[in-house]
């Protein structure tokens, strides 16, 4: 094999854990991260000695404790000695930039056995993540460059995302009513989850008539704020021959960024085009296109975030996300494409790099362990998250998991 | 150029540094700055040393005319930073200028509830406390 195509298959999940809390006021953010971890390695069947590379992401951005050379502290924290630590940050995609990573390590031989980590208590913490300013949320002085041309005005993350959301439907003609699909969906695959934040039905009317934080965005476009933890493991074909259970194949990975452009960027377009590079180098790597794919989890932050993700996969056309959504395209029982079968971030959890559940989800749904929400006979599944350093300086990274 | 008599800034100021410092200082004669480079012709927000799309450190600073469209927008019900707590309801936006950038920036309106994509605005200083101009747009009535 040549290009990127030998980049396919050469590491799988074998190890999946996320933690059943929403709300930890008497658990640490690294005690969350600890439980995971020992969740994950467990469930691989394997030990913590087999770790041998660490990635964990700071979250003292979100108003977590995990700030400066999060990776070593981690480290020190689990008492383990990684030969590759990573701590790339692109907001709640991170995760996704860390299993990229990770391949890449252990194709080149450097590593066998990766842990990848997440743990935050914003819910107990009372972190209001979409409704200050950024350099609230992060604690910092504003940046000469660029928070002083931009964070003076006002900006927060719901408020960028009303923004973005905003052109979407004017630029296509979309309605609210029709991106609530999209919330109403993910609600109703809550409700078959146990675990998930927020399991009570709620119809289109709800989503309309709950209160706007910033327009366009209703509160029920917008995830929910949730303690969390989650890990995963992947490793190469020498660990997997070791681990417990069924591995979950990394068929084809792929990322890219966004930004402004120097002032000439068009957001809106370019959101969607960034979400197709990554996800046509995950298709190429993997050969196959999103009509393989009989699962999808999608980072959604907002109900834009999943709209705009299903047009970058190319399972409908630009502007036709949201249409696709009312049309029941992502319902578990009947949809074309099964969509945040956990519930997501809309409704399950969120405590503000979800990233790192998608994968978790996917996991389990391949393995056949997604009890009550199994989607029958899933093989393939696409991972997609966006995440966001501030505005639209941004990271997608796409993922095909098979078995 | 013709902008608005000035009003007093809530909120926060910026934090300047040697590489911004002439926007900034422009602002205080009521210019808003956009580059535009001489080497490769094309324009950018915000400032920079150099040209961010060729590297080229030929870049000159021009006063836009101070006309401008919004390109998108969003009503802002709920920020809870303290620095914002006296805005009440108000509207952060991107707009679109005919030197050819997009500027994030506060849309200032009389109703909040009035904004479009494509609504024509002006530029407008205000000034803090501290004596620098901020600039921000203001629709056009």
């Amino acid at each position: 094999m040549t290009g990127i195509q030998k980049l396919s298959n050469v590491a799988a999940i074998v190890g999946a854990y996320e933690h059943p809390t929403r709300y930890a006021p008497d658990k640490s953010e690294w005690q969350l991260l600890g439980e995971a971890s020992r969740g994950a390695i467990l469930d691989a069947g394997l030990s913590k000695d087999h770790i041998d590379a660490l990635f964990v992401p700071a979250t003292a951005s979100e108003g977590g404790y995990l700030g400066t050379c999060a990776s070593v502290m981690a480290a020190d924290y689990l008492n383990l000695n990684p030969k590759f630590i990573e701590e790339t940050d692109i907001g709640g995609a991170s995760l996704g930039y860390y299993v990229n990573r990770a391949i890449a390590g252990i194709h080149a031989g450097l590593f066998k056995c990766a842990l990848i980590a997440y743990g935050a208590n914003t819910r107990s913490r009372k972190i209001n993540v979409g409704t200050v300013s950024y350099n609230q949320l992060s604690q910092v002085e504003l940046l000469p460059i660029p928070d002083s041309f931009e964070q003076i005005y006002g900006t927060t993350v719901i408020s960028f995302m009303g923004m973005l959301t905003q052109r979407y439907m004017h630029d296509y003609g979309v309605t609210s009513e029709q991106l609530a699909a999209v919330a109403v969906t993910f609600r109703q695959h809550a409700n078959l989850n146990p675990d998930a934040a927020r399991r009570d039905l709620i119809s289109i009317e709800d989503v309309i008539n709950s209160p706007i934080i910033a327009s366009p965005l209703h509160r029920l476009d917008c995830c929910i704020v949730s303690d969390g933890a989650g890990a995963i493991i992947v490793a190469d074909k020498d660990i997997v021959k070791e681990s417990a259970k069924q591995p979950v194949w990394i068929r084809g990975f792929g990322e890219s960024i966004m930004h402004h452009g120097g002032g000439l960027t068009d957001w809106s377009e370019e959101t969607r085009a960034m979400v197709k590079r990554a996800c046509d180098q995950a298709y190429q790597m993997s050969g196959t296109t999103s009509a393989d794919m009989d699962v999808a989890q999608i980072y959604d932050a907002f109900s834009y975030n999943a709209v705009i993700d299903l047009e970058g996969a190319g399972f409908c056309g630009p502007g036709e996300g949201a249409a696709f959504s009312a049309d029941g395209n992502l319902r578990l029982e009947d949809g074309s494409i099964p969509t945040n079968t956990d519930g997501g971030g809309l409704s399950s959890n969120h405590p503000g790099r979800r990233g790192i559940f998608l994968f978790i989800e996917a996991v389990r749904q391949l393995r056949g362990e997604a009890t009550g929400r199994q989607v029958k006979d899933a093989k393939v599944a696409l991972c997609t998250a966006t995440g966001a350093a501030f505005l639209a300086r941004r990271g997608s990274a796409a993922h095909i998991l098979g078995v | 150029m013709n902008v608005e008599s000035q009003e007093s800034w809530t909120g926060l100021l910026p934090t300047l540094c040697p590489e911004t410092q002439p926007f900034w200082d422009a602002c205080n004669q009521n210019k808003f700055i956009v580059q535009k480079c001489q080497a490769c012709g094309n324009p950018q927000y915000h400032y920079r040393a150099f040209c961010c799309h060729c590297w080229s450190e030929a870049v000159e600073d021009r006063a836009i005319e101070g006309t401008g469209t919004v390109w998108t927008f969003s009503v802002v019900n709920r920020n809870l930073t303290p620095a914002f707590a006296s805005w009440g309801r108000y509207v952060v936006g991107v707009v679109e200028v005919p030197e050819g950038v997009k500027i994030v920036t506060k849309i200032e309106t009389p109703d909040p509830d009035s904004v479009r994509i494509g609504t024509p605005v002006r530029l407008a200083f205000a000034r803090a406390e501290n004596g620098q101009n901020i600039p921000f747009f203001r629709t056009v009535s």
